[in-house]
C-alpha cells in the first residue's frame, strides 16, 4: 500500500497497522494529521516556540510508546488530546508557571465583583488578548477552557479526560471564564485611562 | 446569520508546527523502536535461545540446534 493510499485510512486503521507491522512511517501519517493542533495547544502552555516544540516532541513520543494501550473504543483524537492536556499541565507544574500574587488577588477580586460573564463576552476577546490572558490562569483551568471552547467537548467528555466530577468541572469552567472576562475588562479600563492621560499632553 | 468567530478556535489555527519538529519526532520514534527491539532480544529471545541450547532430544529440538544426548 502506497503512502498516498495510507493517508486515506482512518486513524484506527493506521494505529492497528502500526502495532501489527511496527511501521514507523505510518506514525508519520498520524503526526501529519495532528501536529499543528498539538503544537498549537503546547504554545498555549509554553513560554515560547522552542519550549512548545520540546513539549510537542515529548507528547508524540509518548503517544507512540503508548500506542499498544489504545483501546479503540474512543476516537484516536480524543485519546491523543487527553495525553496532550495531561502533559501540558504537568509541564506547566514542573516549570512552575507562576501567577504572581498580585495577579491572582486581582483576578479573585474582579471575579467577585462581576455577576457572571456570558459565553458571548468570552468569545468576543481578540486572539492576542486571549493568548496572554490564558497564561495568567492556572494550567488546569486553561486546559478546561481549551477543551470546552477550542475542542468543543461536552462536560461529560471533559470528565473522561480529567479526574474531576461534573459539578467541579462546571464550577471551575465558570470561574475560569469569569476570571478571563474580568481581566480583559480591567485591561480595557487601564488602556482607556492611559489613552485619556495621553490626550492631555 | 454570520458565523460566530471563536477566538479559541482561531488560536488553534495561528500556530503551525515547525518542519524540524517532525524530523525530531521520527528520529526519536526510530531510536525508541530500536531500543525496544534490543531489549526484547536480550530479555525474551536470549532466554529462549539459552533454553534451546540445553534442550535434549527427548524434549524435542529444532532441526537447526543439533543436541545429541
Amino acid at each position: 500500500m502506497s503512502l498516498e493510499e495510507t493517508r486515506l485510512l482512518s486513524d484506527h486503521e493506521i494505529v492497528q497497522r502500526i502495532i501489527a507491522e511496527k511501521s514507523n512511517a505510518l506514525f508519520g501519517v498520524l503526526y501529519d494529521r495532528y501536529a499543528n493542533k498539538v503544537f498549537a495547544k503546547c504554545m498555549s502552555f509554553a513560554h515560547d516556540a522552542q519550549q512548545a516544540e520540546d513539549l510537542a516532541h515529548d507528547i508524540f513520543l509518548k503517544v507512540y510508546l503508548k500506542l499498544g494501550e489504545f483501546r479503540f473504543e474512543a476516537k484516536f483524537s480524543t485519546w491523543l488530546y487527553s495525553i496532550t492536556y495531561h502533559e501540558c499541565v504537568e509541564f506547566t507544574r514542573k516549570n512552575k508557571r507562576k501567577i504572581s500574587q498580585q495577579e491572582g488577588y486581582l483576578a479573585e477580586q474582579l471575579t467577585e465583583e462581576i455577576e457572571g460573564s456570558s459565553d458571548a463576552e468570552l468569545l468576543e476577546l481578540k486572539i492576542e488578548q486571549l493568548e496572554k490572558l490564558l497564561k495568567k490562569i492556572s494550567a488546569e483551568d486553561q486546559a478546561l477552557l481549551l477543551m470546552k471552547y477550542q475542542d468543543g467537548l461536552s462536560v461529560q467528555e471533559i470528565m473522561a479526560h480529567t479526574q474531576l466530577g461534573e459539578s467541579a468541572i462546571k464550577m471551575r469552567l465558570k470561574r475560569a471564564k469569569d476570571r478571563l472576562v474580568a481581566m480583559s475588562r480591567e485591561l480595557i479600563t487601564v488602556v482607556a485611562v492611559l489613552l485619556s492621560y495621553q490626550s492631555l499632553f | 446569520m454570520a458565523e460566530e468567530i471563536n477566538p479559541f478556535k482561531q488560536l488553534a489555527e495561528t500556530h503551525e508546527a515547525p518542519p524540524a519538529l517532525k524530523e525530531r519526532v521520527m528520529i526519536s520514534v526510530e531510536l525508541s523502536q530500536l531500543l525496544i527491539e534490543i531489549t526484547d532480544l536480550f530479555t525474551d529471545k536470549m532466554g529462549k535461545t539459552a533454553i534451546d541450547l540445553f534442550r535434549t532430544d527427548a524434549e524435542g529440538t529444532d532441526s537447526d540446534t543439533d543436541n545429541p544426548t
